[in-house]
């Protein structure tokens, strides 16, 4: 029953975390837009000629964020093994030592 | 000349006082105390040489004092400063004087005027600082200390072979800007580039720094790589090899800091990647570069303890520092949330946050350079650092879904030391010129000039822009727990496998060969004791004769050598 009712909860407060990613959604287009435009009307100190390209902050990024997101689903296949894979001589797989740690729980 | 020791000598004293003191308030005060007065009184030593001691027949200089030596120096106080009141709670005794040995190591190079000195202090810091992943106390934190001091100490002995042949080469030790190309130049070359994690040679931090305790993690991201990266800017500016190595560093490991799952060996990858930022700007060479990478050591010594701070304080409260583990923790830890995003501002260079005014010296220092390929890739990493650093860790810690833990807040110890840093983080981003006065080199630059921040803002909120487009349309993987290959498996796996196998095949001849040549032995010890042992015909026929006549031919031999040679 408490388990049901934990579960309600935490379902209830990632859809509540949904709404709230569109509305950053949709705020940071309002904002990259202006900033955007903003570019055309501000005075640059450039040192290289490709410096000057309008939106060239902007478009390396898009770039190198999908160019990452892409890769890591094309890496995560080759590279990625259980957490045990190199023990018993790595920490991957361990439990965190109990007497490092003050595990205090609220008590709500 | 002048006459000063070394700050060194604060924090290697206290460190002896501490190992005999019992844990109590004097304790705590001398570990926050040490790193303050040697703060202090690097302030005020006069600019020059000096602490001059003999061994072994050379002249050291323990103290070389200038503006890029002090800048490093007060670092690592603050840093150790932190570190220590972080560990407040830490009992353990070798975990304190590991902690201030290593940082009075580190303090001890960045003031050394000579590469013997240097190296003393760099073997110093290896030492000292492997205490800090021992005293996990597992299993597998055992051997990945090993692994660290192998290499760690591997450098050390490179950089002493590099200095020896550099001392036969010109009859010098001094540590001054040298130029690649001889062999001695390349051993001190490749041992500053071990500690600097150049490619290839990167992944002890990522095994190591992650398998150290707690509080260990946050001194050991301050000291090592940042030592190295002091020893790379006295003695290779200007290297243009250093350029492309650089980048290689920023960008790569980008890929990885993604893919993983633990927070701790994410910031191990983004320090990584900073480093990266740094080496740029050393192989640029300018002074807007050089005084670039003494900014960003500085900024991201700052804002790298503070997120690992962070981190920390949830896995002193939780036990976990996996994505899969973790989410939802805003709720009950707040004030370490707030204090998360501080410094995932600042590693994502965001105007008024201290990473934007380091990080836009060494760019702007590499433009002006024309290296517009190197470039590109600092703005691609830039971007990257947005999501991993900025995004996924604070994100995953306390806004992904909830994990159903409910820790309480962060001790007060650990809180202030999150909130002194982060307040430096603001107050640097806020006033650069606090942080622009101490640069090794004079600058009347500006990083808030419309044209640097709108460009900025770009990059970051299209890279936001980009991350939450793609989240939207479930395209970014979610977290699993696993392991990723990288160039450690070559080391961990693969050479102990092709070891065990050659040693198969060596272990299998020698035993034939041993079989042989014993064989042969018995038959020749049995054939002269059937002739000469007690029933033998030798012995029963003449027994004076055969000792003489052995010693015949013993002498007939002699006589040929001797007449032949």
């Amino acid at each position: 029953m408490m388990d049901n009712q934990k579960e309600k909860n935490m379902n209830a407060s990632h859809k509540q975390n949904n709404m709230r990613f569109g509305l950053v959604f949709k705020l940071l287009i309002i904002i990259c837009s202006m900033l955007f435009v903003v570019e055309f009307f501000i005075k640059k100190k450039t040192s290289l000629a490709i410096e000057a390209i309008p939106g060239l902050h902007a478009s390396t990024a898009l770039v190198a964020i999908f160019i990452i997101v892409f890769g890591v689903r094309i890496l995560r296949s080759v590279l990625s093994l259980s957490e045990d894979y190199y023990a018993p001589g790595a920490v991957d797989s361990e439990r965190y030592p109990q007497k490092d740690t003050k595990r205090e729980v609220t008590n709500d | 000349m002048i006459d000063v020791i070394s700050p060194a000598f604060f924090f290697l004293m206290t460190s002896v006082v501490v190992a005999f003191l019992p844990y109590s308030m004097f304790r705590s005060a001398l570990l926050l105390g040490s790193p303050v007065v040697a703060g202090l009184y690097i302030l005020d030593i006069p600019m020059g040489f000096g602490g001059t001691v003999e061994l072994a027949g050379l002249t050291l200089e323990t103290m070389r004092v200038d503006k890029l030596s002090v800048i490093f120096g007060l670092i690592f106080c603050f840093a150790a400063f932190i570190g220590n009141l972080y560990a407040l709670h830490v009992k353990d005794k070798i975990q304190q004087v590991a902690a201030l040995a290593y940082a009075g190591s580190a303090v001890g190079a960045v003031f050394a005027g000579d590469l013997v000195t240097l190296f003393l202090f760099w073997e110093g810091t290896a030492l000292t600082s492997v205490f800090l992943i021992w005293a996990r106390q597992t299993e597998g934190a055992y051997h990945t200390g090993m692994r660290y001091l192998i290499i760690q100490i591997g450098s050390g002995v490179i950089l002493l072979g590099g200095v020896v042949m550099f001392y036969r080469e010109t009859g010098s030790i001094a540590f001054d800007a040298m130029t690649l190309g001889s062999m001695a130049t390349w051993f001190i070359f490749i041992a500053f580039g071990i500690k600097c994690a150049f490619p290839l040679l990167h992944n002890w931090v990522q095994d190591a720094y992650p398998a150290s305790t707690i509080t260990g993690m946050v001194i050991l991201s301050s000291f090592t790589t940042k030592l190295a990266v002091y020893a790379l800017a006295r003695g290779f500016p200007g290297t243009e090899l250093l350029i492309y190595i650089g980048a290689i560093m920023a960008v790569f490991p980008n890929f990885y800091a993604v893919i993983e799952n633990d927070l701790r060996r994410v910031l191990a990858y983004s320090l990584n990647i900073q480093l990266g930022f740094m080496v740029v700007g050393i192989g640029v060479g300018t002074e807007l570069a050089l005084n670039g990478v003494a900014a960003h050591a500085v900024v991201h010594i700052l804002y790298k303890a503070l997120l690992l701070m962070a981190i920390g304080a949830v896995m002193y409260r939780t036990g976990k520092s996996k994505a899969t583990e973790l989410g939802g923790l805003s709720k009950t830890m707040p004030i370490t949330m707030m204090l998360s995003i501080i410094g995932a501002l600042a590693a994502s260079a965001f105007p008024l946050f201290s990473g934007f005014v380091s990080k836009s010296l060494i760019t702007s220092g590499t433009s002006e350079a024309g290296h517009a390929g190197v470039w590109l890739a600092l703005l691609f990493a830039s971007a990257a650092a947005l999501y991993h650093t900025g995004v996924k860790v604070p994100y995953a810690a306390f806004f992904a879904k909830d994990s159903g833990l409910r820790p309480k807040e962060a001790p007060t110890h650990m809180l202030w030391a999150m909130v002194i840093t982060a307040s430096l983080c603001v107050l640097i981003g806020i006033f650069p010129n606090i942080l622009y006065s101490l640069l090794p080199f004079e600058t009347n630059y500006s990083p808030y000039s419309a044209g640097k921040v709108i460009t900025q803002l770009q990059l970051l909120f299209f890279a936001a822009l980009a991350v939450v487009f793609l989240a939207r349309k479930d395209l970014i993987l979610p977290e699993v727990k696993s392991v990723n290959l990288d160039f450690d498996w070559t080391y961990r796996k693969l050479l102990p496998r092709v070891f065990g196998f050659f040693a198969g095949y060596i272990m299998r001849i020698w035993q034939v060969l041993s079989f042989i040549i014993m064989f042969k032995l018995k038959r020749i010890v049995s054939g002269l004791y059937s002739s000469h042992g007690p029933e033998g015909r030798m012995a029963s026929v003449w027994p004076t004769g055969a000792m003489v006549l052995s010693i015949a031919i013993i002498l007939t031999a002699t006589l040929v050598v001797n007449f032949l040679s």
